[in-house]
């Protein structure tokens, strides 16, 4: 157990890159409309395909000559605005839902458990690509699909946490002094549950980013012209053998997010020393 | 434990052995490849693949079926009728007596000959089924003896013998049918047999010795499916394939030009994409506001730009390759911003909050709907978005995928929406009107008036040729006063081929692309 | 053995009919009217009557739970329905591109397992070289995302170097790049996991036992540790295999592979609906299958799962 201490401070750099890259990344999509050097839809076609680092616009522009640089930078902007979106509501329905599951009747506890089986049994993206598709094409569509799946996860973390709370002694102290089921969740079991549930959500930040710009790649998200990530990204295909720079940025900027993300999950997991309690 | 570690070493033995039994049959398949390579067979990436062996289903392209199947009569490559099944031909002098005379010996690939029974049993079939409204016109079929086949018309008919070129009215023998009528096999009259066919992979065709044109002097044509564009290229530069067509690969024929292993080949087609406004949306149902907004596409610019080689921009409402028939007078407005604007003034839009144009409040906002899956009309739509916004018109894509695409279009749920015009080889492009979408009962019905409809009408029952032609240009003329679609570009056919191919002139033009591989 | 294997069957059976409820919710809520489709698929006109007799025979008219339970028993035996824009069944299509599927996973699915013992065993002391190189593998892995390696690799190796075909199937070679794109990330992930495991067994006292006897520290790793360590890589096959079918859609459709997941993205584009739904429900029924394989195999490895789930 020499190590502990050393994991312990291990944490503190890969949380504190982690979290360096996603508030560079943030910073940028905040304040993308003061820095971009140029509207990200404006279509210039006697500048078109120019490579990186050859005229005005740093990072070349791309089938339509629009400035490459403006549209990573507002793509981030959608991307975090996303990626809120989605976490606000998973974290908020899931961790409630769950309480509610670990500590109300056993036909609710059944039921939402049956459900949220029903929904794991779906490999990954595949049921909100379904859902997306239902919807239609459009980041609203996505940002729907992928909270209807993702709470799950949530969900079941603090059903989990909370079940086996309730076997603590004073949260049984509680029950038998007459708290009510809502004082006791606010009381005793939400304090408990947040260090997990901050941890879940910072990795799952890196996952939802991989979901949005999954589904925009495939078509389902942002439409043209806006600049997400995956939908540039699907766009540059054609263009891979005259200007591979057009592929090669939006997919880094999806990497160094996703990175970022799983970098701040995994410093805070080691710090709040969670990762073999397994819930995650 | 002992033993476990001795059964670990065999299970490494074991693997390093498959390892390199794969490795050496991996060798031995790419060296089985190149050997092949000597005597190559014909290998073409096509986009779409046959929906089944029926020459008359409409979602097959159409390079296959003239090969293994036969029309009546056909197109040659300068899109003038010539004799394929039928030999000869007449029609009496109201139009309404259509005789034909088949080719005498004609046998189908199962050996069973073609007669005049033969053939009215594959009109009877066609004009109850699948082309039901293209035949609409004829009233009676009869067969006097084994090889004339007559067609009674409900209505003086002066271009039958060119109606009956398209591939979809292919021939079949009557053994391809099964109790209910479906095709199931693929029994034609044509150069090559079909060998096999793995359903959205490939599709093997081998000559027909017994072709009544002289047996072909390719052995086999292999169809192969890659449904990408830019995937159909890196499969033909990677030798793959060695025949493609470069529709919609924005970026290749440059690239392949430059390298001395392939040939390009380009000709002019016969069709165009278009855009095609929804008159009946209250946005569009100004004649002035459409022209205006044409006005705002600088196609001059765009075409070449974005699409280079493979495309011509629209000007007038037909690809060249109609020739005469193509109305002399520019369809398309040429592209003035400033009058553009003026003109939309005038109809009573002005400049509202964002730039966006406004009328009684509502504000010029436009769905285009547009395929998905296709990088072309993607980058076209975003460029025609950014274009039309400069005169304060607001553009949401809304994208798609073909097949409903089409039920979207002939629903008229749209507001614009791009797409490719409807292509059915014909030399005079009667049928686009007619059928396709300006007369009172054809399927889509972008736009009809009386006039038109009335011209159109006056067109089918006209046998002089200078007159149809007349005609047509008034047809044309006339829908430019409208404007009901804005002609984007004309789309030229460019193939490429490798090298190896030299000796072969594969015809560029419509659905007889690779008629020259049949030729003996 | 059997009281675990009933009663997981028992768990499966009901998550199959929460799967097959909530794809007929969406199956329901999709848009679309099938009697419309049904009309014009004949080619007949779609007026009220028509409409409301086309309704009744598709059995739309009847309560939304009897409809669900026709749908099921048609589903249970294989009958997925028809495409609303082709002639073909939902079935064959899905019949037809399963394989392709099916291939790409089982090919990475090795890949995955060969890299991960490999790995794994090359890593197991703490703190090593090896160690560090699995651990950054790992993150790195998690990280990328597979439709951007997937144009890398295509980059790379098929457009500036040649050496594999770029895309669809049947050259020699036509599978390395979409394998390796596929497998990748559960590759590094289980190379990882596995690394974690025989480190954990470093000082159990069997290990301790084994080295004062003078054993060689191979002979150990391989004799000693290999086998407790590799039952984790067995649990998280699961994980594993639902990671491979996920990442299938991304990577058919890259490299234009004709396979279950191009079939759904252009049937997504085209409304399609029951063709959508028959992926979204073959796809979980693929997975439900390999997870109670996976936790069969658990239990018949290691008793103790059995003993937990009672």
């Amino acid at each position: 157990m020499s190590c502990g201490l050393f994991r312990h401070k291990q944490g503190t750099v890969t949380l504190s890159c982690g979290a360096l890259l996603l508030g560079t990344l943030a910073g940028l999509a905040l304040f993308a409309p003061l820095i971009a050097p140029a509207n990200p839809i404006d279509v210039n076609l006697s500048q078109r395909l120019i490579p990186p680092f050859e005229s005005s616009a740093l990072l070349g522009t791309d089938q339509l000559g629009r400035c490459v640089l403006s549209r990573l930078l507002h793509g981030a902007r959608i991307t975090f605005t996303a990626v809120f979106a989605i976490l606000s509501f998973t974290v908020l329905s899931g961790t409630l839902l769950g309480c509610l599951a670990g500590q109300g009747p056993a036909w609710v506890d059944g039921l939402l458990t049956r459900f949220t089986d029903g929904v794991m049994a779906f490999p990954g993206l595949i049921l909100a690509l379904a859902i997306a598709g239902i919807l239609g094409p459009g980041l609203s569509s996505v940002i729907l699909a992928l909270c209807g799946v993702q709470w799950v996860r949530f969900f079941r973390l603090a059903r989990s946490m909370t079940a086996s709370l309730r076997e603590r002694a004073y949260v049984q102290a509680a029950i038998i002094s007459g708290a009510g089921t809502w004082a006791i969740m606010i009381g005793h079991v939400l304090p408990k549950l947040l260090p997990s549930v901050a941890v879940l959500a910072t990795l799952q930040m890196g996952r939802i980013v991989l979901s949005v710009s999954s589904l925009s790649f495939l078509g389902l998200g942002a439409i043209p012209p806006a600049p997400e990530w995956g939908a540039m990204l699907s766009e540059s295909k054609t263009y891979m053998q005259s200007a591979p720079y057009l592929f090669f940025l939006p997919g880094f900027c999806i990497f160094l997010a996703v990175l970022g993300g799983q970098l701040m999950g995994m410093g805070l997991q080691k710090k709040l020393d969670l990762s073999r309690k397994g819930y995650l | 434990m002992n033993a476990c570690v001795r059964r670990l070493g065999t299970a490494f033995q074991t693997l390093a052995l498959v390892l390199a039994l794969v490795l050496s049959l991996g060798l031995a398949l790419v060296r089985g490849q190149t050997a092949q390579a000597a005597m190559t067979p014909v290998i073409i990436g096509e986009d779409v693949d046959i929906a089944g062996f029926d020459p008359a289903l409409n979602e097959s392209p159409w390079a296959f079926r003239p090969l293994v199947y036969n029309t009546l009569v056909e197109l040659d490559l300068d899109f003038k009728v010539t004799p394929s099944l039928a030999t000869h031909w007449e029609a009496s002098l109201d139009g309404r007596t259509w005789t034909f005379f088949l080719r005498p010996d004609v046998v189908f690939h199962d050996g069973s000959p073609l007669t005049a029974e033969v053939v009215k049993m594959n009109f009877e079939r066609l004009r109850e089924g699948a082309q039901k409204s293209w035949l609409s016109g004829i009233e009676e079929i009869s067969v006097p003896d084994e090889a004339t086949v007559v067609f009674r018309m409900n209505a003086p008919t002066f271009i039958f013998d060119s109606h009956l070129t398209p591939p979809f009215l292919s021939i079949v023998g009557p053994a391809a049918l099964d109790d209910e009528g479906k095709v199931v096999a693929a029994i034609g009259t044509g150069p090559f047999t079909v060998e096999s066919w793995q359903k959205g992979r490939e599709c093997v065709l081998k000559a027909n010795p017994s072709y009544w044109g002289g047996k072909p002097r390719t052995d086999q044509v292999i169809f192969r499916i890659i449904r990408d564009p830019d995937a159909r290229v890196m499969a033909f530069e990677s030798g793959d394939v060695n025949l493609v067509s470069l529709r919609g690969a924005l970026t290749a024929v440059q690239r392949l030009e430059k390298n001395e292993a392939f040939t390009i080949l380009k000709r002019t087609g016969q069709t165009s994409e278009n855009i095609y406004l929804n008159t009946r949306r209250p946005l569009l149902s100004d004649a002035r506001v459409r022209r205006a907004l044409a006005k705002a596409l600088d196609l001059e610019t765009m075409i070449p730009e974005l699409l280079g080689e493979t495309a011509e921009p629209g000007r007038t409402f037909f690809a060249s390759g109609f020739g005469a028939y193509v109305s002399p007078t520019p369809y398309m407005p040429r592209f003035d911003l400033d009058q553009a604007k003026r003109l939309l003034a005038e109809a009573g839009w002005k400049v509202g909050p964002r730039g966006v144009l406004e009328k009684d409040g509502s504000p010029m906002k436009l769905s285009l709907t547009v395929v998905a899956n296709n990088a072309e009309n993607m980058l076209l739509a975003a460029a025609i978005q950014h274009a039309l916004k400069a005169v304060g018109c607001e553009v949401v894509l809304n994208p798609v995928e073909s097949a409903a695409i089409t039920e979207q279009f002939r629903n008229g749920d749209y507001d614009l929406l791009m797409l490719g015009q409807w292509l059915i080889p014909h030399n005079e492009p009667f049928t686009h009107y007619r059928f396709g979408y300006y007369h009172d009962n054809s399927t889509y019905k972008v736009s009809t008036s009386p006039e038109i409809t009335a011209l159109i009408d006056e067109l089918e029952s006209t046998a002089d040729r200078e007159r149809r032609l007349e005609l047509h240009h008034a047809i044309q003329d006339g829908l430019g006063q409208v404007m009901p679609a804005w002609v984007l570009f004309h789309r030229n056919n460019v193939i490429a081929v490798s090298r190896d191919f030299a000796d072969f002139t594969v015809s560029v033009g419509t659905w007889q692309l690779y008629r020259d591989l049949a030729k003996p | 053995m059997l009281r675990f294997a009933t009663k997981r069957l028992l768990g499966v059976f009901i998550t199959a009919l929460f799967v097959t409820f909530l794809t007929f919710c969406l199956l329901k809520a999709a848009p679309g009217d099938p009697a419309l489709i049904l009309l014009q698929q004949q080619e007949s006109v779609a007026d009220e009557d028509s409409l409301a007799e086309a309704r009744q025979a598709l059995g739309l008219d009847r309560p939304f739970f009897v409809q669900y339970a026709v749908w099921l028993s048609r589903i249970v035996r294989g009958d997925l329905g028809g495409s609303y824009y082709t002639s073909a069944r939902v079935g064959d299509e899905i019949k037809r591109a399963f394989p392709v599927t099916l291939d790409l996973t089982l090919r990475a699915l090795l890949a995955t397992l060969i890299v991960s013992l490999v790995l794994g065993l090359a890593s197991a002391r703490e703190g090593g070289l090896w160690d560090y190189l699995t651990r950054a593998g790992a993150v790195f892995g998690s990280a990328v995302p597979s439709f951007w390696l997937g144009l890398l690799l295509m980059w790379i190796f098929a457009v500036q170097l040649g050496y594999f075909p770029a895309v669809g199937l049947g050259r020699p070679w036509s599978m390395v790049l979409p394998t390796l794109t596929l497998a990748l990330g559960p590759a590094l992930y289980n190379a990882r996991l596995f690394a974690a495991c025989i480190q954990e067994t470093d000082d159990e006292e069997y290990v301790l036992f084994a080295r004062s006897k003078g054993l060689s520290e191979t002979r150990i790793l391989l004799l000693h540790r290999l086998k407790p360590s590799l039952i984790p890589l067995v649990a998280s096959l699961s994980v594993t295999v639902g990671m491979l079918l996920a990442g299938t859609v991304l990577v058919e459709n890259i490299f234009a592979l004709p396979g279950m997941g191009v079939l759904a993205v252009e049937a997504v584009f085209n409304r399609d609906f029951p063709v959508v739904m028959g992926y979204v429900l073959a796809m979980a029924g693929v997975f439900t299958l390999v997870n109670l394989a996976a936790d069969l195999l658990c239990a018949w490895i290691d008793p103790r799962v059995r003993l937990e789930a009672r």
